[in-house]
């Protein structure tokens, strides 16, 4: 029988489970080209909610933990093209055609490029599921130095454990909501970046621009290739084109599999403090497991090996 | 974020084939096989010079000579000359691409019996003097020292949502004039009919198309005006404090 047995409920699973939660945050940035536009982001990535549902195969199931995208801001770039008049025929013949052309005047001395920002921080939100199985690493803490005892582990706050990490068994992603205000905020954030290339034109210039080159509106909703369900376009740009989303995924899988554990037990385990001129006492852990089932999750261990 | 627009092109309300400037060219066709010298001139002021040479091996029918690139050039490369060539019977087009107007250009030609120049400023007959006019409005079409008027309208354009497909150029003369209104950018090229004359197109009545609806907003309440009381008279009793 196991000198030491401690056992937590689902109840308190789900608080040493929501305390690892509250503890993620990533940042992630990056940028790419494709065709006419390009675009960059930069995400601040913060975990929420999640419900835990102990297994009794002695896994443990994680339930719509929410990914919040929290800032997340979106750069778009587009390209116009070059616009020209001129080019007309001014004498020829038939049969044979033009004779002379005249030459294309170009309206802008270089292809100018607008700048779309997007702040979406806080209107996306994926949702992750999973199933996890109980993995123990009996670890030397990093900031522990070589020459350390273990009394010096102790005093220095930095001693050995038994870490208890949640491995993924499997993992699932979705992309369950963009808030209806994107698209609106996409609108506005287009129109406003025309108006600020063309804005200090007179009216009549502006009318002119647009009646040689169309509605330049509909030309950078066209080189986004922006389609009706923004949702889509947005998931698309974000998940498939970044692969934001794979790497959200890896990272929070990475991060309960081996950056943070659920829950911890020193070892050597401090029996006794400090008494006086008597040092602590420290009794060694060992035979570690840990076993889940549908209603706990029951620690053993023997001391003192 | 603001581009660099060729604003010369925004500037643009006069198009004189004396003075050349953006959005006008002048063709003239050259049919004296040889080498030919060409200088031109901005403001009157010397700024560059070209060869021209008029072969009978070119295929070329045409020529395009922008006189707004010999000023660079000529910084750039000192007094090496450009060099442009065509087919006897084919066109020289002189073109300004971007900046102010006031260019011209005068082409030396020689030949066994007689030394003679052309010069853009007085174009002769069976040249062209072409136009892309892009402020909407109503231009005054002037040649021969005035005796010779006409007008053309270049319409407001409505914005749609498709890019517009651009109508041929509408061409006029002293004899022919334009009937009907031009779209923003179509071209209008006038056909020189008489020697020594120069074409003028001038904006004469803008169109800054349809008036923006009035808001619907209601008028902003007036500012209440202060009452100046003289406070001799208040402390008299004489004005009493508004309730």
């Amino acid at each position: 029988m196991a000198h030491m047995t401690v056992a937590a409920s689902e109840k308190a699973f789900q608080l040493v489970f929501e305390r690892a939660r509250d503890s993620f945050a990533i940042s992630k940035s990056d940028s790419g080209s494709w065709g006419p536009f390009t675009a960059s982001y930069s995400a601040g990535v913060k975990l929420a909610g999640g419900e835990v549902d102990l297994q009794a195969d002695g896994t443990v199931r994680i339930k719509e933990l929410d990914i919040v995208y929290d800032p997340l801001s979106l750069n778009l770039g587009i390209n116009i093209p070059e616009v020209v008049i001129g080019g007309f025929c001014i004498f020829w013949v038939p049969i044979k055609g033009c004779i002379v052309r005249a030459p294309k005047w170009t309206l802008f001395s270089a292809n100018p490029d607008i700048s779309i920002p997007l702040d979406l921080s806080g209107l996306i939100q994926s949702e992750v599921s999973g199933s996890f199985k109980i993995l123990t690493k009996n670890e030397v803490d990093p900031n522990r130095l070589a020459t350390m005892t273990d009394l010096d582990a102790e005093d220095a706050g930095v001693p050995d454990k038994w870490n208890i990490y949640l491995d993924p068994v499997w993992m699932d992603i979705d992309l369950i909501d963009i808030a209806d205000t994107v698209g609106n905020i996409l609108d506005a954030a287009i129109e406003n970046a025309v108006d600020n290339l063309l804005g200090w034109l007179p009216g009549w210039a502006k009318d002119a621009i647009e009646w040689i080159l169309g509605s330049i509106v509909d030309l950078v909703r066209a080189a986004l290739d922006l389609v009706d369900d923004i949702d889509e376009w947005l998931s698309n740009l974000l998940g498939v084109s970044f692969g934001l989303f794979d790497f959200v995924l890896t990272m929070v899988a990475d991060y309960f599999a081996s950056k943070f554990p659920i829950f911890g037990i020193e070892d050597p385990y401090p029996i006794l403090g400090y008494s006086g001129a008597l040092i602590p006492v420290k009794i060694p852990i060992a035979q570690f497991a840990v076993a889940v089932d549908d209603k706990e999750m029951t620690i053993t261990a023997d001391i003192g090996a | 974020m603001k581009p660099n627009f060729n604003n010369s092109i925004f500037a643009a309300t006069s198009y004189d084939s004396s003075s050349l400037g953006v959005l006008s060219t002048i063709v003239h066709q050259i049919s004296e096989p040889g080498e030919h010298t060409g200088t031109v001139y901005y403001k009157d002021r010397f700024i560059g010079r070209f060869t021209l040479v008029c072969d009978e091996k070119s295929t070329a029918m045409q020529a395009d000579i922008d006189l707004a690139s010999f000023a660079a050039h000529t910084e750039k490369c000192g007094d090496q000359t450009k060099r442009f060539t065509v087919k006897p019977g084919g066109y020289l087009q002189f073109f300004v691409s971007q900046g102010p107007a006031g260019y011209h250009a005068v082409l030396l030609s020689q030949n066994e019996q007689e030394r003679h120049a052309y010069d853009t400023r007085r174009l002769v007959k069976g040249d062209y003097f072409a136009s892309a006019l892009i402020r909407p409005g109503a231009y005054a079409v002037e040649a021969k020292g005035g005796k010779a008027k006409s007008e053309v309208r270049v319409a407001y354009p409505e914005r749609g949502k498709e890019k517009m497909q651009m109508p041929a150029a509408l061409t006029i003369s002293a004899k022919a004039k334009a009937e009907s209104a031009l779209q923003v950018g179509q071209g209008v090229v006038y056909q020189v009919e008489d020697d020594d004359h120069a074409v003028s197109i001038k904006l004469a009545k803008p169109d800054d198309g349809p008036t923006p609806p009035r808001s619907n907003k209601p008028d902003a309440p007036s500012t209440p005006r202060g009452r100046f009381i003289n406070p001799k008279l208040m402390l008299e009793g004489r004005v009493k404090p508004k309730k």
